[in-house]
Protein backbone atom coordinates (compact mmCIF):
# COMPACT_ATOMS: atom_id res chain seq x y z
CA UNK A 1 0.00 0.00 0.00
CA UNK A 2 2.73 2.10 0.78
CA UNK A 3 4.89 1.64 -2.36
CA UNK A 4 1.02 2.48 -4.40
CA UNK A 5 0.84 5.75 -2.85
CA UNK A 6 4.23 6.46 -3.04
CA UNK A 7 4.23 5.62 -7.36
CA UNK A 8 1.13 7.31 -7.47
CA UNK A 9 2.13 10.36 -5.96
CA UNK A 10 5.45 10.33 -8.50
CA UNK A 11 2.66 9.46 -11.33
CA UNK A 12 0.32 12.64 -10.19
CA UNK A 13 3.42 14.90 -9.21
CA UNK A 14 4.54 14.64 -13.22
CA UNK A 15 1.12 14.59 -15.22
CA UNK A 16 0.97 18.07 -12.99
CA UNK A 17 3.95 18.91 -14.23
CA UNK A 18 2.90 18.32 -17.23
CA UNK A 19 -0.42 19.92 -17.48
CA UNK A 20 1.40 23.06 -16.10
CA UNK A 21 3.86 23.14 -18.77
CA UNK A 22 1.03 21.77 -21.62
CA UNK A 23 -1.32 25.26 -20.20
CA UNK A 24 1.71 27.50 -20.24
CA UNK A 25 3.46 26.63 -23.09
CA UNK A 26 2.05 24.09 -25.42
CA UNK A 27 1.92 20.51 -25.44
CA UNK A 28 6.52 20.24 -26.24
CA UNK A 29 6.47 22.17 -22.74
CA UNK A 30 4.47 19.92 -21.30
CA UNK A 31 6.86 16.88 -22.61
CA UNK A 32 9.85 19.00 -21.33
CA UNK A 33 8.51 19.66 -17.83
CA UNK A 34 7.37 16.06 -17.10
CA UNK A 35 10.87 15.27 -18.01
CA UNK A 36 12.44 18.27 -15.69
CA UNK A 37 9.72 17.20 -12.57
CA UNK A 38 10.88 13.10 -12.78
CA UNK A 39 14.49 14.13 -13.20
CA UNK A 40 13.87 16.55 -10.28
CA UNK A 41 12.64 13.41 -8.32
CA UNK A 42 15.68 11.16 -9.22
CA UNK A 43 18.08 13.85 -7.80
CA UNK A 44 16.20 14.42 -4.55
CA UNK A 45 16.58 10.46 -4.14
CA UNK A 46 12.77 10.14 -4.20
CA UNK A 47 13.03 8.33 -7.61
CA UNK A 48 15.95 5.51 -7.21
CA UNK A 49 18.15 4.85 -9.62
CA UNK A 50 21.51 2.14 -9.30
CA UNK A 51 24.27 4.53 -8.41
CA UNK A 52 21.85 7.34 -7.80
CA UNK A 53 24.21 11.00 -8.33
CA UNK A 54 27.16 8.95 -9.65
CA UNK A 55 25.74 8.84 -13.42
CA UNK A 56 25.86 12.75 -13.45
CA UNK A 57 30.29 12.69 -13.08
CA UNK A 58 30.10 9.08 -15.07
CA UNK A 59 31.66 9.99 -18.56
CA UNK A 60 33.95 7.88 -20.84
CA UNK A 61 36.69 8.96 -22.84
CA UNK A 62 38.58 8.28 -25.87
CA UNK A 63 39.81 4.23 -25.88
CA UNK A 64 43.03 4.53 -28.32
CA UNK A 65 45.55 2.18 -29.84
CA UNK A 66 48.94 2.69 -29.80
CA UNK A 67 50.89 5.43 -31.97
CA UNK A 68 51.75 3.28 -34.62
CA UNK A 69 55.31 4.99 -34.64
CA UNK A 70 55.90 3.53 -31.47
CA UNK A 71 57.29 0.27 -30.18
CA UNK A 72 54.48 -1.82 -29.06
CA UNK A 73 56.49 -4.85 -27.89
CA UNK A 74 54.77 -7.09 -25.30
CA UNK A 75 56.51 -9.85 -23.11
CA UNK A 76 57.95 -9.65 -19.56
CA UNK A 77 61.66 -8.88 -18.47
CA UNK A 78 61.23 -9.76 -14.74
CA UNK A 79 58.99 -10.60 -11.93
CA UNK A 80 59.46 -10.45 -8.56
CA UNK A 81 57.28 -12.52 -5.85
CA UNK A 82 55.64 -12.13 -2.39
CA UNK A 83 53.73 -13.57 0.18
CA UNK A 84 50.37 -11.97 1.45
CA UNK A 85 52.07 -12.44 5.00
CA UNK A 86 54.99 -10.01 4.29
CA UNK A 87 52.70 -7.28 4.30
CA UNK A 88 51.80 -5.14 7.90
CA UNK A 89 48.69 -3.81 5.95
CA UNK A 90 46.56 -4.65 3.37
CA UNK A 91 47.30 -3.80 0.15
CA UNK A 92 46.32 -2.60 -2.25
CA UNK A 93 43.09 -1.26 -1.20
CA UNK A 94 40.90 1.66 -3.17
CA UNK A 95 42.25 3.91 -1.14
CA UNK A 96 45.59 3.25 -2.39
CA UNK A 97 45.12 4.03 -6.19
CA UNK A 98 44.73 6.88 -7.65
CA UNK A 99 42.05 8.71 -9.84
CA UNK A 100 42.17 6.53 -12.69
CA UNK A 101 41.40 3.47 -10.36
CA UNK A 102 43.58 1.47 -12.03
CA UNK A 103 47.28 2.69 -11.04
CA UNK A 104 48.78 2.63 -7.40
CA UNK A 105 50.56 5.33 -6.12
CA UNK A 106 50.52 4.26 -2.40
CA UNK A 107 53.70 1.86 -1.72
CA UNK A 108 53.20 -1.14 -0.24
CA UNK A 109 53.69 -1.47 4.09
CA UNK A 110 55.49 -4.43 4.20
CA UNK A 111 56.87 -5.64 7.81
CA UNK A 112 60.40 -4.49 8.48
CA UNK A 113 62.82 -6.85 6.86
CA UNK A 114 60.46 -8.43 4.38
CA UNK A 115 61.10 -7.97 0.89
CA UNK A 116 60.24 -9.11 -2.76
CA UNK A 117 61.84 -11.94 -4.01
CA UNK A 118 62.91 -12.12 -7.55
CA UNK A 119 61.65 -14.53 -10.40
CA UNK A 120 64.52 -14.87 -13.11
CA UNK A 121 62.71 -16.67 -15.73
CA UNK A 122 63.98 -18.21 -18.42
CA UNK A 123 64.30 -15.81 -21.68
CA UNK A 124 60.79 -14.75 -23.37
CA UNK A 125 58.91 -17.22 -20.40
CA UNK A 126 57.27 -15.01 -18.17
CA UNK A 127 53.23 -14.06 -19.20
CA UNK A 128 50.95 -11.83 -16.97
CA UNK A 129 47.46 -11.11 -18.18
CA UNK A 130 44.02 -10.01 -16.61
CA UNK A 131 40.49 -10.86 -18.13
CA UNK A 132 36.82 -8.87 -17.08
CA UNK A 133 33.83 -11.48 -17.48
CA UNK A 134 30.77 -11.54 -16.16
CA UNK A 135 27.32 -10.14 -16.25
CA UNK A 136 26.64 -5.84 -16.78
CA UNK A 137 25.99 -6.48 -12.31
CA UNK A 138 28.27 -8.32 -11.57
CA UNK A 139 31.45 -8.30 -13.81
CA UNK A 140 35.05 -9.01 -12.22
CA UNK A 141 38.42 -9.25 -13.35
CA UNK A 142 40.91 -12.82 -13.35
CA UNK A 143 44.83 -12.10 -12.85
CA UNK A 144 47.04 -15.17 -14.57
CA UNK A 145 49.84 -15.36 -15.28
CA UNK A 146 53.09 -18.31 -15.95
CA UNK A 147 56.57 -18.38 -15.91
CA UNK A 148 59.40 -20.89 -16.24
CA UNK A 149 62.97 -21.36 -14.17
CA UNK A 150 65.33 -23.41 -16.22
CA UNK A 151 66.55 -26.84 -14.06
CA UNK A 152 65.65 -28.31 -10.59
CA UNK A 153 67.29 -27.41 -7.43
CA UNK A 154 66.17 -27.62 -4.04
CA UNK A 155 66.66 -23.81 -3.53
CA UNK A 156 63.56 -23.01 -6.22
CA UNK A 157 61.29 -25.57 -4.68
CA UNK A 158 62.01 -24.27 -0.98
CA UNK A 159 60.94 -20.83 -2.19
CA UNK A 160 57.71 -22.84 -4.41
CA UNK A 161 56.96 -24.23 -1.33
CA UNK A 162 56.59 -21.53 0.19
CA UNK A 163 53.36 -20.02 -1.38
CA UNK A 164 51.16 -22.48 -0.08
CA UNK A 165 48.86 -19.83 1.60
CA UNK A 166 48.71 -17.56 -1.95
CA UNK A 167 51.34 -15.05 -3.22
CA UNK A 168 51.34 -11.64 -5.05
CA UNK A 169 53.40 -11.12 -8.57
CA UNK A 170 54.59 -7.81 -9.67
CA UNK A 171 55.78 -8.16 -13.63
CA UNK A 172 57.98 -5.43 -15.20
CA UNK A 173 57.08 -4.96 -18.85
CA UNK A 174 59.54 -4.44 -21.98
CA UNK A 175 58.84 -0.46 -21.06
CA UNK A 176 59.91 -0.94 -17.67
CA UNK A 177 56.50 -0.58 -16.33
CA UNK A 178 55.33 -2.54 -13.39
CA UNK A 179 52.44 -4.35 -13.26
CA UNK A 180 50.73 -6.02 -10.19
CA UNK A 181 48.57 -9.51 -9.68
CA UNK A 182 46.99 -10.56 -7.19
CA UNK A 183 46.64 -8.64 -3.52
CA UNK A 184 46.83 -9.40 0.20
CA UNK A 185 43.15 -9.59 0.25
CA UNK A 186 42.98 -12.00 -2.52
CA UNK A 187 46.25 -13.42 -2.79
CA UNK A 188 47.19 -15.85 -6.40
CA UNK A 189 47.09 -19.12 -6.33
CA UNK A 190 50.06 -20.63 -7.49
CA UNK A 191 50.66 -24.37 -9.20
CA UNK A 192 53.91 -26.07 -10.56
CA UNK A 193 55.17 -28.72 -12.43
CA UNK A 194 58.41 -29.95 -12.03
CA UNK A 195 60.00 -31.37 -15.08
CA UNK A 196 62.83 -33.78 -15.68
CA UNK A 197 62.30 -34.71 -19.40
CA UNK A 198 62.79 -38.56 -20.17
CA UNK A 199 66.19 -38.14 -21.87
CA UNK A 200 69.43 -35.97 -21.62
CA UNK A 201 68.69 -33.47 -24.20
CA UNK A 202 65.36 -32.92 -22.47
CA UNK A 203 65.23 -29.61 -20.62
CA UNK A 204 64.84 -29.44 -16.76
CA UNK A 205 62.31 -26.95 -15.74
CA UNK A 206 60.16 -25.57 -13.50
CA UNK A 207 56.88 -24.09 -14.99
CA UNK A 208 54.46 -22.36 -12.30
CA UNK A 209 50.80 -21.05 -12.98
CA UNK A 210 49.19 -18.48 -11.14
CA UNK A 211 45.18 -17.35 -10.82
CA UNK A 212 42.72 -16.13 -9.14
CA UNK A 213 39.09 -14.69 -10.09
CA UNK A 214 36.78 -12.37 -8.21
CA UNK A 215 38.79 -8.88 -8.66
CA UNK A 216 37.38 -5.73 -8.90
CA UNK A 217 40.54 -3.96 -10.79
CA UNK A 218 42.49 -5.09 -14.00
CA UNK A 219 46.13 -5.79 -13.42
CA UNK A 220 47.01 -2.53 -11.91
CA UNK A 221 50.29 -0.54 -12.66
CA UNK A 222 52.42 0.61 -10.29
CA UNK A 223 53.14 4.30 -10.28
CA UNK A 224 55.71 6.26 -10.57
CA UNK A 225 56.17 7.54 -7.09
CA UNK A 226 55.97 3.18 -5.69
CA UNK A 227 59.09 1.92 -4.71
CA UNK A 228 59.36 -1.80 -4.36
CA UNK A 229 62.07 -3.01 -1.94
CA UNK A 230 63.40 -6.39 -3.56
CA UNK A 231 66.00 -9.27 -2.30
CA UNK A 232 69.47 -8.27 -3.98
CA UNK A 233 70.77 -10.98 -6.96
CA UNK A 234 74.34 -12.01 -6.50
CA UNK A 235 74.78 -14.34 -9.68
CA UNK A 236 72.15 -13.76 -12.31
CA UNK A 237 70.87 -10.56 -13.47
CA UNK B 1 71.75 14.06 4.64
CA UNK B 2 70.70 10.50 4.04
CA UNK B 3 72.74 7.86 5.21
CA UNK B 4 72.48 4.07 4.47
CA UNK B 5 72.68 1.50 7.56
CA UNK B 6 75.75 0.11 6.86
CA UNK B 7 74.25 -3.39 7.71
CA UNK B 8 72.06 -3.16 4.89
CA UNK B 9 74.48 -1.57 2.24
CA UNK B 10 74.80 -3.45 -1.17
CA UNK B 11 72.21 -6.48 0.44
CA UNK B 12 68.75 -5.22 -1.18
CA UNK B 13 67.74 -3.83 -3.76
CA UNK B 14 64.99 -0.97 -4.83
CA UNK B 15 63.07 -0.52 -8.09
CA UNK B 16 62.10 3.04 -8.35
CA UNK B 17 59.73 2.60 -11.79
CA UNK B 18 60.47 2.84 -15.03
CA UNK B 19 62.79 6.24 -15.19
CA UNK B 20 65.36 4.98 -12.72
CA UNK B 21 65.24 1.01 -12.77
CA UNK B 22 66.03 -1.24 -9.67
CA UNK B 23 69.05 0.17 -7.80
CA UNK B 24 71.57 -2.07 -4.88
CA UNK B 25 71.35 0.15 -1.88
CA UNK B 26 74.56 2.03 -1.14
CA UNK B 27 75.54 5.22 0.20
CA UNK B 28 76.69 6.42 -3.75
CA UNK B 29 72.91 6.74 -5.07
CA UNK B 30 71.57 10.35 -5.34
CA UNK B 31 70.04 11.98 -2.05
CA UNK B 32 66.82 11.80 -4.01
CA UNK B 33 66.84 7.65 -4.18
CA UNK B 34 67.72 7.44 -0.76
CA UNK B 35 65.16 10.03 0.55
CA UNK B 36 62.79 8.12 -1.44
CA UNK B 37 63.78 5.18 0.64
CA UNK B 38 63.83 6.56 4.02
CA UNK B 39 59.89 8.15 3.16
CA UNK B 40 59.03 4.63 2.42
CA UNK B 41 56.95 2.82 5.29
CA UNK B 42 59.59 1.42 7.25
CA UNK B 43 62.31 2.96 4.92
CA UNK B 44 64.33 3.98 8.05
CA UNK B 45 65.60 0.75 8.43
CA UNK B 46 67.54 0.83 5.45
CA UNK B 47 68.02 4.54 5.59
CA UNK B 48 68.68 7.04 7.90
CA UNK B 49 68.59 11.17 7.77
CA UNK B 50 71.25 13.17 10.20
CA UNK B 51 69.87 16.94 10.08
CA UNK B 52 72.58 18.83 8.40
CA UNK B 53 75.66 20.52 11.58
CA UNK B 54 75.68 23.76 11.56
CA UNK B 55 77.86 25.18 8.85
CA UNK B 56 78.20 21.74 7.32
CA UNK B 57 78.31 21.87 3.58
CA UNK B 58 75.36 19.33 2.05
CA UNK B 59 76.98 17.45 -1.30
Amino acid sequence: MKNFIKNFSILAFVLLAMAAGVEAAGSIAGFVAGSVAYAGLQYAGVVELPFGAAYVNLKIGNVKRQNRQLDNQGGFTKMAIILPESFATHWPLSSHLGASGVEVTTPPTITVGEKFGNVVFDLDAGMLKSSRKGDIDSSNHSHEGSFSVSGVTVEQLTELEKTKGGCLLVGWDSDGRRWLAGSTKRPLSLEYDVDFGDKPDSKRKITAKFKRDGFKFPLLSLGEAVTLTLETLTELD
Amino acid sequence: MYKVNPEHAGKVEFDFGSDVGTRKLTQGLPQELLKRVHELPGGSYYVTYEPPKKNEVQP
